[in-house]
């Protein structure tokens, strides 16, 4: 014989397939391919543990899945319903904010123009006719209504 | 009444299946409950020791499946999750009987270490369906923490890896029940066969 038998433990990893690619298990391989009377141990261990996995399962409780399938039903019911369409909504939703926004801004920024003189949106001082857009249409609409300030370089 | 072992889902199907669950879809729920459901129950009956505290817990592992908390996720394989959740709310149970002193050192024995010795199970036979008892006399004997490792491993072939994730234990503890559970079921059996031989030869 080439080897001392292996032990009871390593017959049972020979059986479970646990036999790794270490020294140690190379030999027990190498060992078993050698001697019939392991060989028969770790068959009858494995004979064992096939009976042991042909067990029978329990039954499963008698309305054990109705009960669950109305739970199911009943998560379903509660959890929040999915919008077809989210994503147009949102977008409506936030243009309506920007442009409400972006109203109020310039229409301060139109309660202070004199002169044809005006700010846009970042800030830059221009001149002439305000662009033909609604929104600066209604900011200007606001500011009219608005009281009037005095131009900067007419001040005392 | 029992059930034949059912070969396993394929995982990836498994996993699909449990995505559907989620959606609502009966169908799925109940081919995964015919599936994983036995094993559960049997994995519970084990570790409670109870049968109507076994079967409501697996209710309630079943239910974490499409509860609104999300818990599970794809990344992890539904058959080992399911255990996983099963052994949590199964040891909690242990623990809420143990506070209510509902008894029993069941709680303590699953982290025994010491292994009682076999009982002497008798047999005059050979049959599959008496070894199987045999199996089963041998795992009740045990401490439940010997015997679930054994079945995780042996009837459920998780790796060691995951069956520590299952229940929290470290590998080489579980490997080293797993072999002491083996060597005890071997001496029963070779224990068995001698009384048979005995018998064979009286008569």
């Amino acid at each position: 014989m080439s080897s001392e038998h292996p032990t009871e433990e390593q017959l049972v990893a020979a059986a479970l397939g646990e036999l790794d690619k270490t020294p140690d298990g190379l030999r027990i391989e190498q060992h078993l391919a050698a001697c019939p009377r392991c060989r028969d141990e770790v068959r009858e261990l494995g004979g064992l543990l096939d009976a042991a996995r042909s067990d029978h399962l329990p039954e499963l409780p008698a309305n054990g899945l109705a009960q669950l399938q109305a739970a199911q039903a009943a998560a379903q019911a509660h959890r929040p319903v999915r919008r077809t369409a989210p994503l147009p909504l949102l977008m409506a939703a936030s243009i309506a904010l920007v442009m409400f926004v972006s109203g109020f801004w310039s229409g301060h920024l139109a309660a202070t123009r004199h002169d044809g003189e005006y700010l846009d949106s970042t800030g830059r001082l221009l001149q002439g006719e305000l662009p033909n857009l609604p929104v600066l249409q209604f900011s200007v609409a606001r500011a009219e209504s608005l009281p009037t300030v005095a131009p900067p370089d007419s001040g005392s | 009444m029992t059930n034949e072992r059912q070969p396993l889902l394929d995982p990836d199907l498994a996993d699909r299946l449990a995505a559907a669950a989620r959606s609502g879809d009966p169908e799925a729920l109940a081919r995964l409950y015919r599936a994983y459901g036995p094993a559960l129950l049997a994995y519970l009956q084990r570790l409670l020791g109870d049968q109507p505290e076994a079967e409501d817990v697996l209710h309630e592992t079943w239910l974490r499946l499409f509860s609104g908390r999300g818990e599970w996720e794809a990344r992890g394989r539904l058959r080992s999750w399911l255990f996983t959740v099963a052994d949590r709310l199964g040891r909690d149970r242990l623990r809420c009987r143990q506070r209510h002193n509902l008894l029993t050192p069941r709680l303590n024995e699953l982290n025994d270490t010491l292994a009682p010795t076999a009982a002497e199970t008798p047999s005059d036979a050979v049959h599959l369906r008496e070894l199987l008892d045999q199996v089963e006399n041998v795992l009740q004997d045990l401490p439940p923490a010997y015997a679930l490792a054994f079945q995780l491993r042996i009837r459920e072939e998780f790796t060691y890896a995951e069956i520590a994730a299952i229940c929290g234990e470290p590998e080489g503890t579980l490997r080293s029940r797993v072999h002491y559970t083996i060597k005890q079921l071997r001496q029963a059996l070779a224990r068995s066969t001698e009384i048979d031989r005995k018998k064979d030869g009286a008569s």
